[in-house]
């Protein structure tokens, strides 16, 4: 740099304390109204960025989203573009589910693998146009999507800081759409995906998706119009009961919408330092996710192979457990062996029910089958145990008729 | 005449850990030093008033924390504390930097290339995997593979275990990670030059090898498999300079009764038949003792104490031929306040961690060809660090003591010995190469002591000045080190052992080969008294 | 099914070097229907730049009985002149050990008692190396008993070697040939000819690593080979490609060249067929391909039917040659060269350890050497005419600074005068140079990075390793196909060896899949 400058400054620059200096986390472009709200000033590290843990009270934030509607923010989740006369053959390659019958406005959801079949990870696809994608994820991945596209017409770039994220979830969420001039958004067919201009003029992609299992949408702009969507949605907070919530709260909700989460339920195949921890789309319940009838896509080979063979030797489960300690790390005995582990577990509100999930062997894996839980929590000081009776359920804890509707 | 159980040969970190092992099993131990000080290798000196050097390693990770434990040495006064970062220097001005937090790391990789960032966490996911299963290895005796004894077996399958955590994908790569080269290593996952020039400093250290050369993969992982306090690569700083493992290392070795006395050379090994019977100083005094295990490295050994006649001819063969190749240097710089480093004025905790100078590849081997050739590198890759930043017991206040290691430079000059005009000129190559990076820095040096591989080998005793008593290539690793056949610390003398870093797992301030010859001869004498 | 062609094949080979050559025979014998297309409009591939050595496995040469197809060899083994500056050459030859050991004696008497026992360990430790080079290399599954055998069998294989040969092979394998060369021997002629036989054809200097490994296949020795000699084809490679067309034609084999494929076709994860670049289809149940594994996987294949790890792997294995050939065109035969001894005779210059090094060391930058290492063959191909092959050993594919067009005229200039200046007898006669670099090696044959052995021959990248971590087994992930060129174990240094282990491999997956494929169509 700057070999001039520095011959000018005297020894007394090393006075400088040799104190780090920061910041070490991003702050997402809706972070100063976040902050503002942030009561519990209770935050925690996503992907290199701050983000709200919770803003006052987790419950009522949780029920904002089962009752109301709430507002995260997902800026931090990890956005791929993929662009080019050859991006629907790297996204083919790329994921288990068919792309070339993915049309534009459309989203769906996949999993990625290696060669081996073990999932890299899983996140939503969006089809912008003809040549066109964006994906969404939790984890890095754009050495692994630009190796994929090595030797096709496509690009690949990450975009996270050009988008600015909001999920908007809950039953009203609609009417919050349609009241900030959004109405045809609020239409979007369940993973439909459109930009729109509300009322504040600018444009705003909406996708009809969700991390919850409720009715849903999530809005994406560009960072400078970040502010002004927070707070024409946040203006009518208090008409669609409206409340930003943290991951706290979130987490319980995709609980018990029975989504996974990478380095909770499995690790993803390119982190894994021990291969037992990962884990294939079958072990993970995501059957209905993967196409074998599809051509060749990543680790198709050893998927057929592994179908062959009977299926995976683990699999993913829920968990209806009575008592009402969350299950949390809990390990599962069948008559005295251990047969699995919960990877996941909390009290569900809404269903009043001790749910889990968890992986389990295989031949465990059936519903109805029930395990012996060995649950282990806090009684104030000292740790308590409780044996609890844990029954295989569909993963799929709460499943309200509005999301779809 | 009082016979020791057993006489260790140098009071270097591994002969003190050996003494310290064979006390502590409840023989009587003495351990001879030439020198008037401790410590060999990991030694603390004031060289200049107020100022403690740590004159030869500077640093440490691989010291085992099995060893820690067994002697108890934070019981002696010994404090590691990990050091969080290291920045690489950057001509141009630029810097690139890790940090202890895998964000900031992240966002520093991605400024040279968002790709990288990513690519980093796969590339170090694939070291920990092969750290994971080298480092049960480490505190182990090689086996023998030509032999047929069930211990040499069980301990091939140890080895087989060791690997068989891994899956198929992961045993290609260790096969690859023992075979190839750092720079082919690294461009499988990177495409930016400084972060594979600053990932491969490791893999150069200490070697005769460039960073393309096959074989430097391993040294880079011989750096990071390394742990403290549980993390695996991280590196740390001992409170006291080097010189404070030896001390604690002696001091649980004196704890347990050994006897450890300075200034005693020894000249030649006695011998009783075809048995080691103990030694004879420089001065001519005799000691006797049952066992005799040398801390020296493996040709000062067998080359110049040992008598020959007692010696295979193959094995001396072989031990001449044992690669111990000079190619580092040190200089241990006082200065009269913290040196101003343009490219680390956003952040000066940097100033706290390692600082390198070789920002590509390219770099690393063009300082490597200048080696071949005979001369110290004209672009030196350096690692630099300011323990005086960490401990203030290291320079008075406001000063400064820095260690500069330096890599390449060669035992003898293409055009011969080393001389007082060549040792000015390559201290001056480096002091003009820190300057570039550091302006102003000249000013500020109280005290530039410039050690060439030379000098290390007269005052230490290093054969060529090697930092690890041997080339840490695969024909001289784990069975192969020091001598094929001889890989289990027992000499062709009956009762004479080594323990240096001549032998397997070979050097970096490990203590293991100490550890290993101690439980080695533990073994030979319980044997021979059943 | 068929269009374009109406013949049905059971299998396509593509490639017509030797490997190629070798694989279609295997497959002819064994009954199939088999098609060999060649992309270029003659049979040789890469090995028409090793006129005079190449050393074709015992297995290859009795399993195709070459013999009956006219393969003979001379009965002079392959002797070398280290060329010396100013001097006369220095002589070795392996049929007339004295008068070598008088030759070095010269030099250096302790070389000269060294030289034979240095030829005789290498011959040893090569044969306890046998076993892997010519045996499919296993998978380490180590859950899998059949593997786990095999592994067993090939540590056992190497114990039987005696303690002492096996701690040498275990110790000298990773060696660099500086080291070795400096152990063993002090003239500096023999310690840079030791040198130069170990890093002709692959990127390596003197002092790099695992360098004694390729110094070890050079002596695995072959067909026709006395222990620790080589043989030379009469005829040369041209004879032993001849031989390999014949066994080809008596087994039915087709041949077309001039068909470059433009892609392998692939239906539902098996490969079903080739297309031609002009356009017609071929179709049969199993390709083999003796090309290059980046070119058959990548370009013909095509990554769309390939899991992304493993294309990384194809894109990442190491196949940058600094290997030349240069042709000489002579006016004549050099005076008073016997055609059985010439063509018996390479000359090399490698004057000194350093002086290989240091043209390595100009060539990893992509740098042109001051003074290439070199070897040269004489060939009299009769009526006045003959022709020099000059092998120049670092000489990059792709220069750092300015680009062959440029440079190419020059470079040719100073190593035909160097050649000149060091062979006196050829001075004077040189009437037409053509240079081959790399990078025309890479487009001629496909090859990307123009590397002699298609891919680098290092530890890093043998056996179990090659072409790519966990198929090494000549299959693909594509059903069906299969690789049978360079690209896989052991590589090259024309051996015919993976071309019959492609092929068996190929056969024995037909047998496994319980059906013959020419009849499911």
């Amino acid at each position: 740099m700057t070999t001039a400058t520095a011959t000018t400054m005297s020894p007394a620059q090393t006075q400088t304390p040799m104190l780090p200096r920061g910041p070490m986390l991003k702050r997402s472009p809706f972070h100063e109204r976040l902050a503002a709200l942030n009561l519990a000033n209770a935050w925690e590290a996503w992907q290199g960025y701050t983000t709200a843990s919770l803003f006052y009270d987790a419950e009522d934030e949780y029920f904002a989203i089962r009752t109301g509607a709430s507002l995260y923010d997902v800026s931090p989740m990890l956005k791929y573009r993929i662009a080019g006369p050859e991006a629907e053959a790297v996204v083919d390659r790329l994921v288990s589910k068919r792309i070339d019958k993915l049309k534009p406005g459309r989203v769906t959801y996949a999993p990625w693998c290696d060669a081996r079949g073990r999932v890299i990870e899983e996140g939503t696809i969006f089809r912008l146009s003809p040549t066109e994608f964006r994906i969404n994820c939790a984890e890095h991945q754009l050495a692994w999507f630009s190796e994929t596209a090595h030797g096709f017409d496509a690009q690949v770039e990450e975009v996270t800081e050009e988008i600015a994220g909001l999920a908007l979830q809950g039953p009203t969420s609609k009417q919050v759409l349609a009241d900030i001039g959004l109405a045809e958004a609020a239409a979007l067919p369940f993973f439909g995906i459109g930009t729109f201009k509300g009322a504040g003029g600018y444009p705003v992609t909406v996708s009809r998706t969700g991390f919850t299992g409720d009715l849903g949408y999530e809005l994406w702009v560009a960072p400078e119009h970040a502010l002004p969507l927070w707070d024409a949605l946040m203006a009518r907070s208090d008409l669609h009961y409206l409340r930003p919530i943290g991951s706290r709260a979130l987490d319980v909700a995709r609980i018990e919408a029975g989504h996974i989460l990478i380095n909770v339920e499995f690790v993803g195949a390119r982190h894994a330092i021990r291969p037992s921890q990962t884990r294939t789309p079958s072990g993970l319940g995501l059957d209905w996710a993967v196409d074998l009838a599809k051509p060749h896509f990543n680790g198709r080979r050893a998927l057929i192979a592994e179908r062959e063979a009977g299926g995976p030797k683990r699999r993913l489960v829920g968990l209806d457990v009575t008592g009402r300690k969350p299950a949390t790390g809990a390990y599962l005995y069948h008559r005295g062996r251990e047969v699995g582990q919960v990877t996941s577990a909390t009290w569900s509100p809404i269903t009043k029910r001790n749910i889990a999930l968890a992986t389990v062997e295989a031949r465990y894996a059936t519903e109805g089958t029930v395990l012996d839980a060995e649950i282990y929590y806090m009684k104030e000081v000292t740790q308590g145990k409780v044996d609890a009776a844990a029954t295989i359920v569909p993963p799929r804890f709460y499943q309200p008729g509005h999301r779809r509707g | 005449m009082k016979r020791y159980d057993a006489i260790v040969i140098g009071a270097g970190h591994n002969g003190l850990a050996a003494a310290a092992y064979l006390a502590r099993g409840g023989l009587e131990v003495l351990v001879l030093e030439r020198r008037d000080a401790i410590g060999g290798a990991a030694i603390s000196e004031e060289r200049h008033p107020g100022f403690t050097y740590s004159s030869c390693s500077y640093v440490c990770s691989l010291l085992r924390a099995e060893i820690m434990r067994d002697l108890d040495l934070p019981k002696h006064g010994l404090k590691i504390i990990p050091y969080g970062t290291t920045a690489c220097l950057m001509r141009g001005g630029d810097r690139f930097a890790m940090y202890p937090d895998a964000d900031q790391t992240r966002r520093e990789i991605a400024r040279h290339s968002a790709r990288d960032a990513d690519a980093f966490d796969e590339f170090m996911r694939d070291l920990y995997r092969q750290c994971r299963a080298i480092r049960p290895l480490l505190l182990k005796t090689p086996p023998d593979p030509t032999s047929f004894k069930p211990r040499d077996i069980k301990g091939l399958l140890e080895i087989g275990r060791a690997f068989g955590q891994l899956d198929e994908d992961a045993l290609y790569q260790a096969m690859q990670f023992w075979t190839m080269s750092c720079g082919d290593f690294l461009d499988r996952y990177f495409e930016s030059d400084v972060v594979k020039g600053a990932l491969a400093g490791g893999s150069i250290i200490g070697t005769a090898l460039g960073p393309y050369s096959p074989g430097s993969a391993y040294v880079l992982l011989h750096h990071v498999m390394g742990d403290l306090d549980g993390h695996v690569g991280a590196w740390g700083f001992a409170v006291g300079g080097m010189g404070a493992i030896s001390k604690a290392l002696a001091g649980a070795a004196r704890e347990h009764g050994a006897e450890i006395r300075t200034g005693a050379e020894v000249s030649e090994i006695l011998m009783q038949g075809d048995r080691a019977a103990g030694v004879v100083l420089a001065d001519g005094e005799e000691v006797r003792a049952r066992t005799v295990v040398s801390n020296l490295d493996v040709k000062r050994t067998f080359l110049k104490l040992a008598p020959r006649k007692h010696l295979p001819g193959a094995f001396v063969d072989q031990v001449e031929r044992f690669k111990i190749r000079g190619s580092s240097g040190k200089l241990n710089i006082a200065l009269d306040a913290l040196p101003d480093v343009p490219a680390l004025r956003h952040d000066p905790k940097l100033m706290r961690g390692g600082l390198n100078v070789g920002d590509s590849l390219e770099y690393l081997e063009r300082a490597y060809d200048d080696w071949k050739n005979g001369t110290w590198s004209k672009k030196p890759y350096l690692d630099i660090f300011i323990p005086s930043t960490l401990d203030s017991s290291m320079a008075p206040p406001g000063k400064h003591y820095m260690s500069v290691f330096v890599q390449y430079a060669p035992p003898t000059l293409a055009d011969g010995p080393w001389t007082a005009e060549s040792r000015q000129a390559f201290g001056d190559t480096v002091l003009d190469t820190i300057e570039s990076y550091m302006p102003g820095f000249r000013k500020l040096v109280l005290d530039a002591w410039v050690r060439t591989p030379a000098d290390i080998e007269a005052e230490v005793g290093l054969t060529e000045g090697n930092i690890f008593q041997g080339e840490l290539t695969l024909d001289q690793l784990l069975f192969n080190r020091p001598v094929p056949g001889y890989a289990q610390y027992r000499s062709p003398i009956r009762g004479f052992y080594m323990c240096g870093s001549s032998t397997h797992p070979g050097g970096g301030a490990m203590g293991a080969p100490g550890a290993n010859a101690a439980r080695e001869m533990l073994h030979d004498l319980k044997r021979r008294a059943a | 099914m068929t269009t374009g062609n109406a013949k049905h094949y059971d299998a396509i080979v593509i490639g017509g070097g030797h490997n190629g050559l070798v694989a279609a025979a295997l497959m002819g014998q064994i009954g199939k229907r088999t098609l060999l297309i060649e992309a270029s409009a003659e049979l040789g591939g890469m090995a028409v730049h090793a006129p005079a050595i190449g050393r074709l496995s015992e297995t290859v040469v009795r399993a195709l009985a070459l013999d009956r197809h006219g393969l003979r060899f001379r009965t002079r083994s392959l002797a070398t002149e280290i060329l010396r500056e100013g001097t006369s050459p220095l002589p070795l030859q392996p049929d007339d050990p004295a008068a070598t050991r008088q030759a070095i004696h010269a030099l250096s008497p302790a070389d000269a008692e060294a030289w034979p026992h240095f030829q005789q360990r290498m011959a040893r430790l090569a044969a306890g190396l046998a076993p892997f080079l010519e045996r499919t290399p296993p998978r380490l599954r180590l859950d899998d008993w059949g593997e786990r055998w095999e592994l067993a069998r090939l540590g056992f294989a190497v114990r039987r070697m005696g303690r002492a040969d096996m701690r040498d092979l275990l110790r000298i394998l990773p060696l660099n040939v500086a080291d070795l060369a400096e152990e063993v021997f002090e003239s500096d002629v023999l310690r840079g000819l030791l040198s130069f036989d170990a890093v002709l054809g692959n990127r390596m200097g003197a002092r790099s690593p695992n360098t004694v490994f390729p110094l070890l296949m050079r002596h695995a020795g072959g067909a026709g080979c006395r222990p620790g000699t080589q043989a030379v084809a009469e005829g040369g490679t041209a004879a032993l490609i001849d031989a390999l067309r014949k066994a080809a034609a008596s087994h039915g084999v087709e041949i077309r060249t001039d068909a470059p494929v433009a892609r392998i076709l692939v239906e539902d994860g098996r490969a079903t067929g080739v297309e031609l670049t002009d356009g017609g289809t071929i179709r049969a149940g199993t390709i083999l391909s003796s090309a290059h594994a980046g070119t058959t996987l990548i370009d013909l294949v095509g990554p769309r039917h390939l899991d992304t790890d493993f294309t990384r792997a194809v894109r990442h294995a190491r196949g940058a040659g600094v290997t030349a050939h240069l042709i000489l065109n002579l006016s004549a035969p050099p005076a008073g060269g016997d055609p059985d001894t010439l063509a018996t005779t390479r000359r090399v210059h490698a004057p000194s350890i350093q002086a290989v090094e240091r043209a390595f060391d100009r060539a990893k930058y992509g740098e042109l050497p001051e003074d290439p290492p070199f070897e040269v063959t004489v060939v009299n191909e009769g009526e006045g005419h003959a022709r020099a092959h000059a092998l120049i050993q670092y000489v990059p594919g792709d220069l750092k600074d300015g680009d062959w067009k440029t440079e190419r005229d020059a470079f040719t200039k100073r190593l035909v005068a160097r050649i000149e200046d060091l062979c006196p007898d050829l001075a004077g006669r040189v009437e037409g140079a053509h240079l081959a670099t790399p990078a025309d090696i890479a487009a001629r044959h496909r090859a990307p990075g123009g590397h002699w052995h298609h891919l680098e021959t290092g530890l890093d990248q043998a056996f179990m390793l090659r072409p790519v971590p966990g198929w090494a087994q000549y299959r693909t992930p594509i059903e069906g196909l299969f690789l049978c060129g360079a690209s896989t174990h052991p590589g090259g240094w024309i051996s015919g060896q993976p071309g019959l282990n492609g092929a068996r491999a190929a056969l024995a997956a037909e047998k496994a899949s319980g059906k013959v494929k020419g009849e499911a169509a």
